[in-house]
């Protein structure tokens, strides 16, 4: 809470079956649980210890490479993490996202119940994150047919979804990068998807309305876990492998730096429709106080003390006069870490981070911009 | 006590859907408030152990569900997979009806309910996994009560005459009783020697009874 009011942020992710999901989430309460002092500098709870206990049994199953990968997810259900900081001997909230799991098949339900979830989850959502499954992006890089749906085919499904979150922050992330990395470069992927007719258009219209597009490779269980084999046409894991998520923290941290991003340049044309905060009363303290606040919950204004110049600055600045580069990074949050004295301060801290950490990312994968912000 | 089978799984081409429904909850309006349950049934392992999930519903009166969920197989009996490379699964299932003060099911006879539903299910199956596009589920009718199902009558275990049995019982004790007697009085190579000796003797005073049974008989 702060000053009675908690941010709280809904994140929309969209993806195709197969395309991980629940891999990525199981795999970002993993990457999260535990607070490190020289990356994010928060970490995660679940307010729910069955939701917690479930997904560290799911990330178990992963990370095990003595046994199959866990079936295929069949039911939807919402994960509510609670973002905290410990400072000293007291542990501080920062926020909370929401994070929902559902079969991927429902994406192409347009009829019932499933396609109704689907769109108002988008509808509602402050941020989506649209995960394009690597294995298909390597088929068809490659000339492969694959079993099922095609990489076309789920972009095709995929692209109109977004027409319903229009005006929001928008990331692709290209999962299961792993597979992809050695022999395919990011380039390579980003012309690859830019051929699909629906996609190109979506990137030009976010370009038109002068909103940021990033692709992220990430990889929940990191470079030497698994393999794509060719003749069964399936993911297998790597005989005594180990896990090592790669940059699936980062598309939290892409999801705030966006919203403060967007605040600093829509600020006076229709901040109304990019930037949407919802603070939430204190739960089930005053009902009617949280009911008005529900009613008026897509609330403009990040709380006035979130550094929004600061961070803009740090992600402008950058790239212009200092070197980005892992040291630099460590340097940067060991500098924001020393600030933390209080609540406020951890927020601040924390987004910087998130906004230093993007800088490291945009340095390192330059092609990963689809859109600039503010490119038209 | 009526029962309709059900069936939920996935296939290379369909995410996890449900492929047998019973018509009664279909016509009902209920089936996806059905499916919702069904979905839940995947949380357990796919050990193929019978388990049960409970309904209370005012359309479609008290039901339970009684399934097993098990591996899809290749005709070669490996595990199939989908193109992530997860295990496919699917869930073999009976609904059946919960009369007022009815007991439940035992396990043995719900899985007895579901071998009896998995010729339909399996065809039902097969069309599912075929199929490139989505297709609606099959209804299911109720499963025809056992005692009507026409079939062959089973032909009844042959009870051994009350002579054999006797003669049985009177060599087990008697050897029996040798043994123990043996094993009171001598050495461990003596016992065993002479416990083979016994039964060897045993044995073939078992053939020369059951041949002059026969004769008897004739």
């Amino acid at each position: 809470m702060i000053g009675g009011q908690e941010l709280f942020f809904q994140v929309c992710v969209l993806g195709t079956r197969g395309s991980g999901k629940t891999v990525f989430l199981s795999a970002l309460h993993n990457q999260l649980s535990v607070l490190d002092s020289r990356g994010d500098n928060f970490f995660v709870e679940l307010d729910s210890p069955a939701d917690a206990n479930l997904l560290r049994k799911i990330y178990g199953q992963i990370s095990n490479p003595d046994v199959d990968w866990p079936p295929g997810t069949a039911r939807t259900k919402e994960f509510e993490f609670r973002c905290l900081h410990t400072t000293g001997a007291k542990t501080v909230p920062l926020f909370r996202f929401l994070y929902r799991d559902y079969p991927g098949g429902l994406l192409e339900d347009d009829c019932d119940q499933g396609g109704d979830y689907i769109r108002e989850a988008t509808k509602s959502a402050h941020a989506l994150l649209v995960l394009i499954d690597g294995q298909k992006v390597l088929q068809s890089l490659e000339g492969q047919t694959p079993k099922g749906a095609s990489l076309d085919d789920d972009l095709n499904t995929l692209i109109p979804l977004l027409n319903r979150g229009a005006n929001r922050p928008v990331q692709f992330l290209l999962t299961k990068w792993d597979i992809l990395h050695e022999d395919h470069s990011l380039q390579a992927v980003k012309d690859e998807l830019l051929k699909n007719h629906n996609f190109a258009k979506f990137v030009e219209q976010r370009a038109n309305l002068k909103l940021p597009v990033h692709l992220i490779p990430v990889s929940a269980v990191g470079m030497d876990f698994a393999r794509f084999d060719k003749n069964d046409m399936r993911m297998k894991k790597v005989k005594g492998g180990r896990c090592k998520p790669f940059n699936v923290e980062l598309a939290i941290g892409m999801t705030i730096t966006d919203q403060i991003q967007l605040l600093s340049v829509h600020k006076k044309s229709n901040v109304g429709r990019l930037l949407i905060w919802i603070t939430r009363a204190m739960r089930g303290s005053l009902g009617v106080l949280a009911t008005s606040l529900e009613i008026s919950q897509y609330v403009i204004n990040l709380p006035s003390f979130v550094p929004v110049e600061g961070i803009c600055r740090i992600l402008k600045d950058a790239s212009t006069s200092i070197q980005v580069n892992e040291d630099w990074l460590r340097s940067k949050i060991e500098e924001e870490a020393r600030n933390i004295r209080d609540q406020k301060s951890a927020v601040q801290s924390v987004m910087k981070i998130q906004a230093l950490r993007r800088k490291a990312f945009e340095t390192h994968f330059p092609e990963s911009q689809l859109v600039v912000l503010g490119e038209a | 006590m009526g029962a309709w089978p059900f069936l939920m799984g996935a296939s290379d081409y369909s995410d996890y859907r449900v492929v047998v429904c019973p018509e009664f909850i279909e016509s009902s309006g209920r089936a996806q408030a059905f499916r919702n349950l069904v979905e839940t049934c995947l949380d357990g392992e796919a050990d193929e152990a019978v388990r049960s999930r409970h309904i209370a519903d005012d359309r479609i009166g008290p039901c339970s569900l009684f399934y097993r969920v098990s591996r899809v197989r290749k005709t070669d009996g490996s595990s199939a997979y989908d193109a992530a490379g997860r295990p496919l699964l699917r869930v073999d299932g009976v609904v059946v009806e919960r009369e007022a003060n009815c007991g439940r099911l035992d396990p043995q006879e719900a899985d007895r309910l579901i071998e009896r539903a998995l010729p339909t299910l399996d065809s039902s199956f097969a069309a599912f996994s075929a199929a490139k596009r989505k297709i609606p589920a099959t209804l299911s009718k109720q499963l025809v009560p056992e005692e009507k199902n026409g079939g062959p009558p089973r032909a009844p275990r042959p009870t051994p005459s009350p002579l054999i049995l006797f003669l049985s019982a009177a060599l087990v004790v008697s050897v029996l009783g040798n043994a123990i007697l043996l094993w009171r009085d001598s050495g461990w190579a003596q016992q065993i020697a002479a416990m083979n000796e016994e039964l060897t003797n045993a044995h073939k005073r078992i053939e020369e009874l059951t041949q002059r049974l026969r004769e008897a008989k004739k």
